[in-house]
């Protein structure tokens, strides 16, 4: 066989393995690169001993391990997102989160109803609690994001609104919280996991700004004549972005970068709105979230790219990344 | 010699954290380095190490990083930590008890 027909077998042989542990685990691209890497090299030295081609990739694949069973066992330990969480962390920031989302419930359903804005981000919260007990790397870092923003929000609360007992007791949850899913060590959370909680932050601008929006009665950018319709697009587009990177597509990236420029907009918006209704500082507050938003819609979307592939990308990832 | 699954499973970490002991390395070099300390009687499914691997950098031992390899390629490296050098002496200690016990046992 010709030394090209060789090559492009060999090469051929790499990307077929490469593509079979991507169909059966949501591994990393650094996990499949190291994996082909040694298949290479096995190849290579099977070659080298000399062994025909095909009998030395049938061999190194033999030696390397079946697709399905190797790709399992590695998303055991780490998926594309990230490490697994221990048990006792994942449970433990579950539990606390499950208690305030039933405090929540309580509170808030009676008065916005089951179907409603609020009914809708309860039940997006149960379905991560659910993924973070079956300790799944990308519910971790969304909870994360979502734990720490609270955290600094009702450190701000508590600055505006002193004496509020309810607002110290979610801050210490959240904190807890933050805690417990937070990367203790490096590589805990690979570049796409970061990306998620670049989303989260952003999820807290855009909320925020459509908060705004409706304090405002009716919110007005000063130059450019936008109404409440485009803090909701803003929210429903961190939503898109985030839903991307979960599925490790391009156009996530591209949805990202979109949704960073909507919030750019809003928050010159808010900078330029002058009529400040409600608390003092809370118009500073929403500034503030709106702005860190913005600055993670921009980096979320850099962070994604480079795991980022054609295509719609596999819902499966959804389940077990 | 076949050897017992769970012997096997047992010993990679030890065998791991032993290996880097030595400097760091990579994962076709590290199972050629078993094949090579076991006279080939220690046989991986070589995949199978990076689960380990992982486990022990996710667990604070080891540590990994990037560079360009002989092959002209990014190759994923390992190298040992402080934390793994101390499981690495605990390792050794009880690996010796077993080690003495069971030669007593069969003396």
């Amino acid at each position: 066989m010709a030394h090209d027909e060789q090559i492009d077998r060999i090469e051929s042989a790499l990307a077929g393995y490469r593509a079979e542990l991507d169909t059966h685990a949501a591994l990393a691209e650094a996990e499949l690169a190291e994996l082909e890497d040694h298949f290479r090299e096995l190849i290579d030295e099977l070659r080298a001993a000399g062994a025909a081609t095909a009998t030395a990739i049938a061999a190194a694949r033999t030696r390397l391990g079946e697709p399905r069973a190797l790709a399992l066992e590695c998303a055991r330990v780490r998926t594309a997102f990230g490490a697994r969480l221990s048990r006792p962390r994942a449970w433990c920031a579950a539990t606390i989160m499950l208690l305030m989302t039933v405090w929540t419930l309580g509170i808030a359903l009676p008065r916005e109803g089951l179907v409603s804005w609020v009914g809708a981000e309860i039940a997006l919260g149960l379905g991560l609690l659910l993924g973070l007990f079956a300790r799944r790397a990308w519910p971790r870092a969304v909870l994360f994001g979502y734990a720490a923003m609270t955290a600094l929000a009702c450190t701000a609360y508590a600055a505006i609104w002193p004496g509020h007992d309810g607002i110290l007791v979610t801050l210490a949850c959240h904190a807890a919280t933050a805690v417990l899913l937070a990367p203790w060590r490096r590589a805990e959370l690979s570049a796409s996991g970061w990306a998620l909680v670049a989303w989260s932050v952003a999820y807290f601008g855009a909320s925020y700004a459509v908060i705004e929006a409706t304090a405002h009665h009716g919110f007005v950018v000063a130059s450019l004549g936008i109404g409440l319709l485009w803090p909701v697009l803003a929210l429903l587009g961190v939503a898109v972005s985030a839903l991307g990177t979960v599925l490790r597509a391009r156009w996530g990236v591209v949805a990202g970068f979109v949704t960073a420029g909507l919030l750019a907009m809003l928050l010159l918006g808010l900078a330029s709105a002058d009529r400040h209704v409600g608390v003092r500082g809370q118009h500073a507050l929403a500034l503030a979230m709106v702005a860190g938003g913005v600055l993670a819609a921009l980096v979320a979307p850099w962070l994604a790219l480079r795991a980022a592939r054609p295509g719609f990308g596999r819902l499966r990832d959804l389940v077990y990344g | 010699m076949k050897l017992g699954k769970e012997l096997v499973a047992a010993s990679a970490e030890p065998l791991v954290l032993a290996i880097l002991r030595g400097g760091p390395s990579y994962g076709y070099a590290i199972i050629q380095r078993v094949r090579q300390l076991s006279d080939g009687e220690l046989e991986w499914a070589e995949g199978m190490l990076y689960p380990v691997l992982h486990r022990l950098e996710h667990a604070g031992c080891i540590e990994s990083y990037e560079e360009r390899g002989d092959n002209g390629r990014l190759r994923r490296y390992y190298r040992l930590k402080a934390a793994g050098r101390r499981v690495l002496a605990d390792n050794r200690k009880q690996w010796g008890v077993i080690q003495a016990a069971l030669e007593k046992a069969w003396a």
